[in-house]
């Protein structure tokens, strides 16, 4: 899932990043503040450690082998917070040392692995271990659960970033300049192999390493402290997952695509996710039909969408309160 | 001594496939083997380079190229980057021509079905392209010593103590690297019939790592605070200063920058 | 005189099991000590009591007439002087070195005292000198034979010029070469006015530079403390140790 340069604009690289930034800001406060310092080894060894998941080969059914990301485990082992600083290590000594993943890219690559896939994946932990209570059985099932699925949401963010390329940038003969695959092509393309196979695999590891660690030294496990989940959370999760969609829908609105073609894309969106772009049809509206330069039309659709998630959220944030 | 320990056993292997381990060995000691290469300070060209300019170049080309749109500059940005690679040591040419290589079949493949559906100049772009930023980010990486790899991302106002992060990383790469080796060596040589449980097995190595990660960073918390570590960290700027050499690389890619975009 | 490290019925338990069980120990500047027993009968954990790593469950632990304990090292200063006064050499080299060139670590102590740029480049050198590893000075920690790395930790302790030094295992897994050479220079630092302490299980590698025993049990009690010349030839008692 190591994106490479140059199949994504550099824009969506730059907006990507100016997400990650706060970000990685916000995460380095936190984990100052819970560990000290003086205790910063501990980012070190275990990004060393993230950085080693990543190269072990698990056997595949036929043949193959395949390896995990790890990030939802070292999540629900060292806390979200830990897990994003030490992938977002692990992946630029991959970009910078190895070539793996783009330098611009890096930031795409950090923003999928490093933000969505830990904290996704620790949330759904959190909020399935809620429901099926804290025994040993339910640890593993959540666990499965929560890496199988955090690393098909990075896998689709990814798949909705090659996606949205074709669709918003073109050269003046209308060929695509970068990941020429439409989100109809490039979602099916992601999807499938992660679903039925990646994303066992990362269950698998994780699940196999936390069983060896809860059984032979059970209290070297992150904390259950904040054992309560917040609605705020839950809603976090919900953004994270669904902005990449707010992204895409704000973008299309602007797109150079003809609605036929648009709808024609869409059709091969499964059904359960029509809601997500529902509310990208608000946006025509309001769009700048007169803006020629593409990097703008970007950013600006890119903040719209996302204003837009924040503000509905907090606003169903609100209401469930009262 | 038990009755089973004096006989010898008559046995034949079930077939099984163990390849993985292999697998997982060859990919840990590559990466390792890179990080533990020897720091000999070559005095040709590339290597003699300040480390943050270095950096800072090697960034604004791969971005300047991601820019681009006209065949013609990203041809001469390629040949560019093919010259720059010339200019290195053989053996490690030879490296980076193998991973070159692959990111272009790679990249062929990909972009093989839009090709046929008449996507033919943009998609030979992309190729270039990607190749191209393989072969400048592996020329920086070759030929700058892993302590300026880490120091030179200084030049993007990383804190100091984020500095000591990625250098306590590239070490624990290499020693609990090690450690992985070695279990799986063990495991490979005690894999001497079928098993079934073989994501058990890795699991149960990694969980291992794990543990001994945790001791291990303990320690080093300890280690540190002997030594008086107050949780301040200096990273030194690069004591090389700006040479002829670095004069030249600027000049030459000035004038290549602004000959692409203007 | 009195004693610059005082331990009075010192004991210590993990939390499944025991570690160090009443142990008394006195040690005056300038002396030169080796604590030794069978694996498992607190030696470690007897030296990072000593260094303020862990602390005692209960007895007393008291370094130049003040008692060391965890509210004391909560206060930085007195932490940092502590930890200056008292260098560590780790069983496990790997787990002491972690900068990215021999220089910048054995550099670490140097710069954490303030010293400027100079005086920092003049006790490297006289380090690496010291220790004759100058070659590797600019070479990754990671990179090196255990035994370089050994040295590399010794010169890295020795930087901040301590006045006890202490070694966890210091000979363990070297050849006889390194061996004797980092024999000859405890020898000579204890020369020099330092007090040493070493932790070992081997009771070859005492011989000719520790002139004090400790010896702990198998169940982590004190069971000798005296002249090494006293103990050496009593067969019995060494066998009785699980130390010939």
């Amino acid at each position: 899932m190591h994106i490479p340069d140059n199949y994504l604009s550099p824009s969506t690289c730059a907006v990507l990043g100016a997400a990650m930034v706060p970000i990685w800001v916000v995460v380095f406060r936190k984990v100052k503040k819970e560990i000290t310092l003086q205790k910063l080894p501990v980012l070190g060894i275990f990004s060393a450690f993230s950085f080693l998941i990543m190269m072990f080969n698990i056997p595949l059914p036929g043949g193959t082998t395949g390896h995990a990301i790890g990030a939802t485990l070292i999540a629900v082992l060292m806390g979200p917070f830990v897990a994003c600083i030490t992938v977002t290590v692990a992946l630029l000594i991959q970009a910078l040392f190895f070539g793996d993943g783009g330098i611009l890219a890096f930031s795409v690559n950090c923003f999928n692995m490093a933000f969505l896939m830990p904290f996704a994946g620790y949330y759904i932990y959190r909020l399935i271990k809620n429901v099926a209570g804290n025994n040993k059985a339910g640890n593993l099932v959540a666990l499965f659960l929560a890496s199988y699925v955090s690393l098909n949401i990075a896998a689709f963010a990814a798949a909705i970033q090659f996606g949205i390329q074709p669709i918003l940038f073109r050269s003046q003969s209308g060929l695509p300049l970068y990941a020429p695959y439409p989100i109809g092509i490039s979602i099916p393309a992601m999807m499938i192999p992660h679903l039925l196979v990646v994303g066992l695999v990362e269950a698998l590891v994780s699940v196999g390493i936390y069983s060896y660690v809860s059984r032979i030294n059970p209290e070297m496990i992150h904390g259950d402290k904040p054992s309560r989940l917040k609605p705020a959370y839950a809603m976090i999760v919900f953004m994270v997952i669904l902005s990449p969609l707010g992204l895409l829908a704000s973008g299309t609105a602007w797109g150079e695509w003809g609605n036929e073609e648009l709808r024609k894309m869409l059709g091969y969106i499964p059904i359960g996710m029509g809601k997500g772009f529902s509310f990208g049809s608000l946006i025509p509206g309001y769009a700048i039909p007169s803006i020629n330069n593409e990097v703008m039309a970007y950013a600006i659709s890119a903040m719209l969408g996302v204003a837009i998630i924040f503000i509905s959220f907090k606003a169903i944030a609100l209401y469930i309160k009262k | 001594m038990h009755d089973w320990l004096l006989k010898k056993d008559e046995y034949r292997p079930a077939p099984d496939r163990i390849f993985f381990i292999d697998k997982s060995m060859l990919s840990i000691v590559s990466r390792i083997s890179r990080l533990k290469r020897e720091e000999r300070s070559s005095t040709s060209f590339f290597y003699t380079l300040n480390p943050g300019l270095k950096f800072l170049t090697t960034v604004a080309l791969v971005i300047v190229i991601s820019f681009l749109r006209d065949f013609s500059s990203v041809v001469l940005l390629f040949s560019y980057f093919l010259l720059s690679l010339a200019l290195i040591d053989i053996s490690e040419i030879k490296k980076i021509i193998g991973v070159a290589v692959f990111a272009f079949i790679s990249s062929a493949v990909i972009l093989t079905p839009s090709v046929l559906m008449g996507n033919f100049l943009n998609s030979l772009i992309i190729c270039i392209k990607v190749v191209s930023t393989v072969m400048a980010v592996n020329i920086f990486a070759y030929t700058t010593k892993n302590q300026d790899v880490t120091r030179s991302i200084k030049t993007l106002r990383v804190p100091d103590i984020l500095i000591l992060v990625f250098d306590i990383t590239i070490k624990y790469i290499v020693v609990v690297g090690d450690i992985a080796v070695n279990m799986l060596n063990s495991l490979k040589i005690r894999s001497i019939g079928k098993n079934d449980h073989k994501v058990a097995s890795l699991g149960n190595i990694i969980g291992f790592l794990f543990i001994k990660s945790k001791k291990f960073s303990e320690d080093i918390y300890s280690s540190m605070l002997c030594r008086g570590f107050n949780g301040e960290y200096t990273v030194k700027e690069s004591s090389a200063g700006f040479g002829l050499y670095d004069y030249i690389y600027i000049v030459v890619n000035t004038l290549l920058i602004a000959g692409v975009l203007i | 005189m009195s004693a610059l490290i005082d331990i009075t019925g010192l004991s210590f338990r993990y939390s499944d099991s025991k570690a160090l069980d009443r142990v008394d120990l006195s040690i005056h500047e300038g002396d030169s000590l080796a604590v030794v027993g069978p694996n498992g009968s607190g030696k470690s954990t007897l030296l990072k009591i000593m260094n303020g790593l862990i602390f005692p469950e209960s007895g007393g632990y008291s370094f130049k007439g003040v008692q060391i304990t965890e509210k004391a090292l909560k206060e930085p200063i007195f932490s940092k002087a502590f930890h200056k006064s008292i260098g560590l050499v780790f069983q496990n080299s790997d787990t002491q070195l972690f900068c990215p060139s021999v220089y910048d670590e054995i550099a670490f102590g140097p710069i954490q005292m303030g010293m400027d740029e100079k005086q920092i480049e003049q006790r490297v050198g006289d380090c690496l000198s010291l220790l004759k590893i100058e070659h590797i000075k600019d070479r990754a920690p990671y990179n090196l034979s255990e035994g370089e790395k050994k040295k590399v930790a010794i010169a890295s302790v020795l930087a901040l010029n301590p006045e006890v030094l202490v070694f966890d295992e210091p000979l363990n897994g070297l050849d006889p070469k390194t061996k004797k050479f980092l024999k000859g220079l405890m020898i000579e630092v204890n020369n020099a006015g330092k007090t040493i302490i070493c932790a070992t299980h081997d009771f070859e590698h005492i011989k000719g530079v520790f002139r004090k025993v400790l010896v702990l049990s198998e169940d982590n009690k004190a069971v000798f403390l005296g002249d090494y010349d006293k103990i050496m030839n009593d067969e019995k008692f060494l066998l009785q140790n699980n130390l010939k």
